[in-house]
């Protein structure tokens, strides 16, 4: 199952950014097998101690801002409802996206990234 | 295309988004409740828009009275599946004139009423000061026309809409992002108005006052200045920063130091009436008291009293210069509560308007406009006249503070005895013991009144030390509590830290110079820093998350490592360090220093160093600085989202707990301020703190 998702927000997501921005796409390749790595970590609790003092870090973790990432975050986010939930309810794509817009304010985004996702789904399954 | 502009906004107003597409479902309840307020409603519509206007049926005189809202706009319109919602809420021109006009009118009348106050003498003192009392009232009712609010009339319009609207199972969401709010401008202005009108006010009147004003201490006069100057300077950086991208962020770096700042300035205004009092000559004091004790002694029914000197004086005369001497002398008594009072609540709308920023910046820190953002703020023009003029101002001012330390200090040695066991009216506390024995009918060598003074006095010495010994304790009890959670994780040896440690060994043997400990800590953040502790025996540490250890290859763990090494060999830590300790001891906090520190260009040169010194080369930083980004940005989205599951978000519903955000903020208390302020003033937030954008990292170095 991980591996046909994987597959799936890989697929996506690729299409996503060769369409919104073509010349990140190396740097999208770049980053996306840690960003699937990452997406299997468990979320530790929110920093403490040491992070409420940062000293000297190396990566502006304060405000991170990759649109790749977003575009990773979006896709991901859509194909886990598409997928676990694609026989039982074929709206649930619909209404991921409609309550991710809550959060994330990226219509053009989403929209390309609902479309992308419904592709890969339908050709993965 | 910019998210913004496709949805082609027009200069003003609030736009909402609604759960559900359904515009004449939202029209006709708008309609409905607009008609219910006393608007005249009216309704047109194309076939994508909808236009609900709203005019004023009430009188102009209500209007004025109750500065009502004269026109409601409302757009509706659709893109994609959701609908979304303008609502702004225009003056009529007659209205925008008479605003203009009262806020004009009441800047003319303090100004005279404040002059003529400050050239006028006895009784009229008392007349000017009404004036000014009703210059401020005026000022207040200006301010209130201009924002039309018509005493929550929009409030009460807006909550009915809501409760109307949530019956039919349709929510509306407030977005900021998307807004331009014609208010928050006429706010803004107002403002500026405001500080340049009071600015202005507080030169004229020093210039202007009375001659023992102009024999202050000049240092204190100085020390003032320069503290209205900054907040003059600062709130004009504000305003004027609201009009571009980054003002949240720039906020964040401004609004912490001028806590600090007002704080310093209550330190500062408590003393200066008390030390214009040293200025009365003692001989000033001897005829107050036996001009007052020849009144005492006079008959009931006598009409005028022969002085020492053989003066012939009304007595009537002589009880109002008296009186009119006691209101002078009550004065600097009330100003130094007052002041003390005035700086702590300064403190807590500035804090508060910064909650509201920080969660605004929250909800900005995914959107799309970010990295304009983030290069504007980051951006080295802004950043070096902004850091230059802090920097200047801070220094100046603490200088000037900390020489009133010493004063202060050399008065309550005095007061307990230890310097001059004397008593005398040159000294502070000795002019208030006078001025309370004058005020309050006590004798003139009254003990109860020395004693009141001189312990209030004390008691106010040891305030500010007891608080200064606060301020670098904190700071110091920080420093070991990170040192000694850092020996224990060192101590605990998690999965990993042995790759770490080789792939360090092997970096830093390169330099021939002593290891740092590295030290891994469990955390779904990448992240690294390094740490130094001590003076002497200097200890120093590298920090880096176990996530990093995952995602980076031994080449990219090795460019971290190196390039926190680069900022312990460069010495940035040990700048860090002591810049924090300049900020407890003047009471401005780690956030402001972290503003004014050069994080820019130490990341800039740990990047080079790392390059230069240890031959990593500049393609695997640039990998590892994209890799770390992207896995920061996409883990900050994933805590940010309370359903963080596909399965969880399609299943919530607007409304349900992965609802963003109720249509009402959280209720701001005191208790949030003081919250919000030790946790900047520690540095115990991630809002106190930038490093430079990673795109411009990149571009700097290669």
């Amino acid at each position: 199952m991980r591996e046909i998702l994987h597959s799936i927000i890989a697929r996506a997501a690729r299409e996503v950014v060769s369409v919104n921005g073509p010349d990140r796409l190396p740097e999208f390749e770049l980053v996306l097998p840690a960003l699937l790595l990452s997406m299997q970590q468990d979320l530790s609790p929110r920093p403490q101690h040491i992070e409420g003092r940062p000293g000297l870090a190396i990566a502006d973790v304060s405000q991170p801002n990759d649109r790749t990432a977003l575009t990773v975050f979006i896709v991901a986010e859509l194909a886990q409802a598409a997928l676990l939930a694609n026989r039982d309810d074929p709206e649930a794509l619909e209404r991921a996206a409609r309550n991710l817009i809550w959060f994330v304010p990226e219509l053009g985004l989403i929209e390309c990234a609902k479309s992308a996702v419904r592709a890969a789904v339908g050709t993965s399954l | 295309m910019n998210e913004i502009g496709s949805l082609g906004l027009r200069p003003f107003g609030d736009v909402y988004l609604a759960n559900e597409a359904s515009m004449e479902t939202i029209a006709s309840a708008i309609t409905e409740v607009s008609t219910s307020f006393g608007f005249e409603s009216e309704q047109s519509a194309d076939p994508s828009t909808i236009r609900v206007t709203g005019a004023q049926s009430a009188a102009w005189h209500r209007i004025v009275r109750k500065a009502l809202p004269q026109r409601l706009e409302w757009e509706l319109w659709t893109s994609g599946s959701h609908a979304f919602l303008r609502f702004d809420r225009p003056s009529v021109p007659w209205y925008r004139v008479f605003s203009v006009v009262a806020c004009i009118m009441s800047a003319v009348w303090l100004w005279v009423a404040c002059v003529a106050g400050v050239s006028a003498g006895g009784w009229l003192i008392a007349v000017a000061g009404l004036n000014v009392l009703a210059a401020f009232g005026l000022l207040t009712l200006a301010a209130r026309w201009c924002l039309a609010g018509g005493q929550g009339v929009v409030d009460r319009l807006w909550d009915q809409l809501h409760d109307r609207l949530a019956g039919r199972g349709i929510q509306l969401d407030h977005r900021p992002e998307l807004s331009r709010s014609r208010l928050q401008r006429t706010g803004r202005r107002l403002l500026a108005f405001i500080l340049a009108e009071a600015g202005l006010l507080v030169v004229a009147m020093t210039w202007l006052s009375s001659s023992s004003i102009r024999r202050a201490p000049s240092w204190l006069l100085v020390a003032l200045l320069l503290f209205i100057l900054i907040v003059v300077v600062l709130g004009w950086v504000l305003v004027r920063g609201t009009r571009k991208p980054g003002f949240e962020q720039r906020t964040r770096l401004v609004l912490p130091g001028i806590c600090g700042l007002f704080f310093m300035m209550f330190l500062v205004a408590g003393q200066l009436p008390a030390h214009l009092l040293t200025r009365y000559p003692a001989d000033a004091w001897d005829s107050l008291f036996s001009a007052r004790d020849m009144l005492d002694r006079a008959p009931a029914t006598a009409s005028t009293i022969t002085t020492p000197s053989r003066r012939v004086v009304a007595v009537a005369e002589l009880r109002g210069m008296l009186t009119t001497m006691k209101v002078i002398l009550a004065m600097p008594i009330v100003i130094i509560p007052i002041g003390a009072a005035m700086g702590a609540l300064a403190c807590i709308p500035t804090l508060r308007l910064l909650d509201v920023l920080l969660r605004h910046s929250g909800r900005l820190s995914t959107a799309a406009h970010l990295a304009t953002v983030r290069s504007t703020v980051s951006g080295r023009g802004f950043m070096g006249r902004f850091r230059a003029s802090l920097f200047l101002c801070w220094f100046g001012a603490s200088a000037l503070v900390f020489w009133g330390f010493t004063q202060l200090a050399i008065s309550a040695a005095r007061s307990t005895g230890v310097l001059n066991p004397t008593s005398s009216t040159s000294d502070v506390a000795g002019a208030v013991a006078h001025a309370l024995r004058f005020v309050f009918d006590l004798a003139p060598y009254n003990l109860a009144a020395e004693v009141v003074a001189r312990w209030f006095w004390c008691a106010w010495a040891w305030m500010v030390f007891t608080l200064l010994g606060l301020s670098c304790g904190t700071w110091l009890a920080r420093r070991l509590a990170t040192r000694r959670e850092l020996e224990e994780l060192l101590a605990s040896a998690l999965p990993g830290a042995t790759r770490a440690i080789e792939v360090a060994t092997s970096v830093i043997s390169a330099t021939g110079q002593r290891n740092p400990h590295i030290v891994v800590k469990p955390d779904s953040f990448p992240r690294a820093a390094s740490f130094e502790f001590g003076l002497l025996r200097r200890s120093q540490y590298i920090l880096v998350s176990d996530s990093c250890l995952g995602l980076l290859t031994p080449e990219e763990l090795a460019a971290v490592i190196a390039h926190e090494w680069s900022h312990l060999v460069l010495g940035h830590c040990r700048k860090h360090n002591i810049l924090q300790v300049l900020g407890r001891l003047t009471f401005v906090g780690d956030s402001f220093t972290n503003a004014i520190e050069q994080s820019f260009r130490y990341e800039l040169e740990a990047d080079r160093c790392a390059v230069d010194r240890f031959g990593v080369p500049k393609q695997t930083i640039r990998n590892c600085l994209l890799k770390l980004r992207a896995v920061a940005t996409l883990q900050r989205l994933r805590h940010s989202l309370p359903a963080t599951t596909g399965a969880g978000l399609a299943m919530s519903q607007p409304g349900s707990s992965a609802t963003p955000r109720s249509r009402r903020g959280p209720r701001w208390t005191a208790l949030d301020s003081i919250r919000l302020w030790v946790q900047l003033y520690t540095g115990d937030t991630m809002a106190a703190y930038w490093h430079p954008a990673v795109d411009e990292r990149i571009q700097r170095l290669c």
